[in-house]
């Protein structure tokens, strides 16, 4: 095991002067991120909208945020009183607990410490809307037409989307022919060392496992680089509403954390399968001289 | 210091080789190495020199037969205890040989290094330097040294870890006249100072040099090999 240690060591204290390595590496970094940009803009991992059509609730007029002082009896009270109003079609009740669970995202001028209700207009949103803004029980009242119309999800055009993967396809595929390039090369150049260790009865297992781990590192580390990128952008969307509205799940740690290990997981593989397609190039220059062509 | 006759170092009996599709290669070969010999082996087309290299080295399994090695039949141990004994025992040098493209001294120092002959490791470096005549050269690339330079540290790299059997194949021959002489110089010191035994194969002698008083007379170190009748090459 120690030729092993010996063996991945030597090779990365190459990584100096391996252009190519460093290709990939940033070539990936930047396919990691091309996908993972995708995935953010994916609907199903984007939080609800409070109401909007693809929204937690739909067909619903005007969101009221209740009086944060209130108990749930005074609450309660106040639900089946705005349900025997003629104006009123439809009315829910969402808590403040919900919410946050859920992380819904509200119309601007609403607060997500605050149960809310959404109500469904019998006639005029609009004459409903100044009823509830004379009511005591209610702080803010929002309509859901304007939040639609304002701050509705931005999405990605379909197109965009294939040509992010395509293009993701193709930085991934460019890695794996890059790494492969760059194992074929270190074995060329290390005819010399491949043949002193043969011949020294190093095992050749362990040295062909030492250049596919090897193979691996460059783009662990380009995986590596490319969580720490949207980890540092979630960071600067946070404090910019309009990019933390638009791109919510820029700012949902979890989902983060998703992507993070799935970078370092595909990261390796695809170093890894570089690594295995160079391989016959290294066994090739490991049986030179074959002596046991001589016997077929 | 020479080391009188002593121990069987390489004892080759009655060994058959066949081919994958089993035609004779090699029938009833023998031939035999004791502890401290300097020998040739030689008179062989390049297929059946290289297959009993290939022998000696483990690369190839024979047919039948035994390969008594620094004591131990290698025909019988498994692979993992070939590739230890042949790390410990067994210097090779093969005729096409690759150096790494790193200086002299780096060189024997990876060798060193991916044995994890940590101790005394410089120790053994410069004793190989000194031995061989290339501690002039030590801070040349391999690409930088002279043909005979390049074969001297290819024989350095081979007895680093000092090993009780040196082999060499087809070295001599590729060097001009005092090339091969400064090679002989080389291995007669090694010969001489470490008592390594050492089987050198070359196609022919006579394209080797002769002549030198203080060198051995070829013809006189040339390995005996004893073949059976029923073989292709018989």
């Amino acid at each position: 095991m120690k030729a092993f240690f010996f063996i991945l060591k030597e090779l990365l204290g190459q990584l100096r002067v391996k252009k190519a390595a460093f290709s990939s590496l940033a070539l990936l970094a930047a396919f990691v991120f091309l996908i993972s940009f995708y995935l953010l803009f994916l609907a199903r991992s984007q939080p609800a909208n409070l109401a909007t059509k693809e929204s937690f609730q739909k067909d619903v007029d005007i969101a009221l945020q209740i009086n944060p002082t209130f108990s749930d009896e005074e609450i309660n009270q106040v639900y089946l009183e705005y349900r025997r109003w003629e104006e009123v079609e439809n009315i829910n009740l969402i808590l403040a607990e919900e919410i946050e669970k859920r992380n819904l995202r509200l119309p601007g001028e609403l607060n997500a410490q605050s149960d809310i209700f959404l109500v469904k207009a019998k006639g005029s949103a609009q004459d409903l809307m100044k009823r509830f803004q004379a009511e005591g029980a209610v702080t803010k009242v929002a309509s859901l037409d304007k939040v639609i119309q304002e701050s509705g999800v931005f999405r990605l055009p379909g197109w965009i989307k294939s040509i992010s993967l395509i293009s993701a396809a193709l930085f991934a595929l460019a890695t794996v022919y890059l790494i492969q390039i760059t194992v074929k090369n270190i074995a060329e150049n290390w005819q010399g060392e491949l043949q002193v260790l043969r011949f020294s009865g190093v095992n050749g297992v362990l040295v062909k496992v030492a250049l596919v781990t090897y193979s691996g590192v460059p783009t662990t580390i380009g995986a590596a680089l490319a969580a720490l990128v949207l980890f540092l952008v979630s960071g600067w969307a946070t404090g910019l509403e309009e990019i933390s509205t638009s791109m919510p799940a820029l700012i949902n740690r979890s989902f983060l954390l998703m992507l993070t290990v799935w970078s370092l997981v595909l990261g390796p593989l695809l170093g890894l399968l570089g690594g295995i397609l160079g391989m016959d190039r290294i066994d090739e220059i490991w049986e030179t001289p074959s002596y046991k062509d001589l016997i077929e | 210091m020479v080391i009188s006759m002593a121990e069987r170092m390489v004892q080759v009996s009655e060994l058959d080789l066949f081919t994958t599709e089993d035609e004779p290669i090699l029938k009833k070969l023998s031939f035999s190495l004791d502890e401290g010999e300097l020998k040739l082996l030689t008179k062989l087309d390049k297929k059946r020199r290289k297959l009993i290299l290939g022998l000696l080295i483990g690369e190839i399994d024979p047919t039948a037969g035994q390969i008594l090695l620094v004591g131990r039949n290698v025909v019988r141990i498994g692979p993992e205890k070939k590739r230890l004994m042949l790390q410990e025992d067994v210097g090779f040098v093969p005729e096409d040989f690759s150096l790494p493209n790193r200086k002299v001294f780096d060189c024997l120092a990876f060798k060193a290094k991916a044995l994890d002959l940590s101790y005394e490791t410089e120790v053994k470096i410069n004793e190989t330097l000194e031995q061989l005549s290339l501690r002039t050269q030590v801070d040349y690339r391999t690409e930088d040294l002279t043909p005979t330079g390049r074969v001297k540290l290819a024989i350095g790299l081979a007895v680093l870890n000092r090993p009780k059997l040196l082999i060499c194949d087809h070295l001599l021959t590729g060097l001009e006249e005092d090339g091969r002489k400064k090679l002989l110089y080389a291995l007669k010191d090694l010969h001489q100072r470490r008592g390594l035994t050492i089987l050198l194969a070359e196609e022919g002698i006579g394209r080797i040099s002769e002549g030198e008083d203080d060198l051995p007379r070829l013809k006189d170190i040339e390995l005996e090999i004893k073949e059976g009748t029923d073989g292709r090459y018989s």
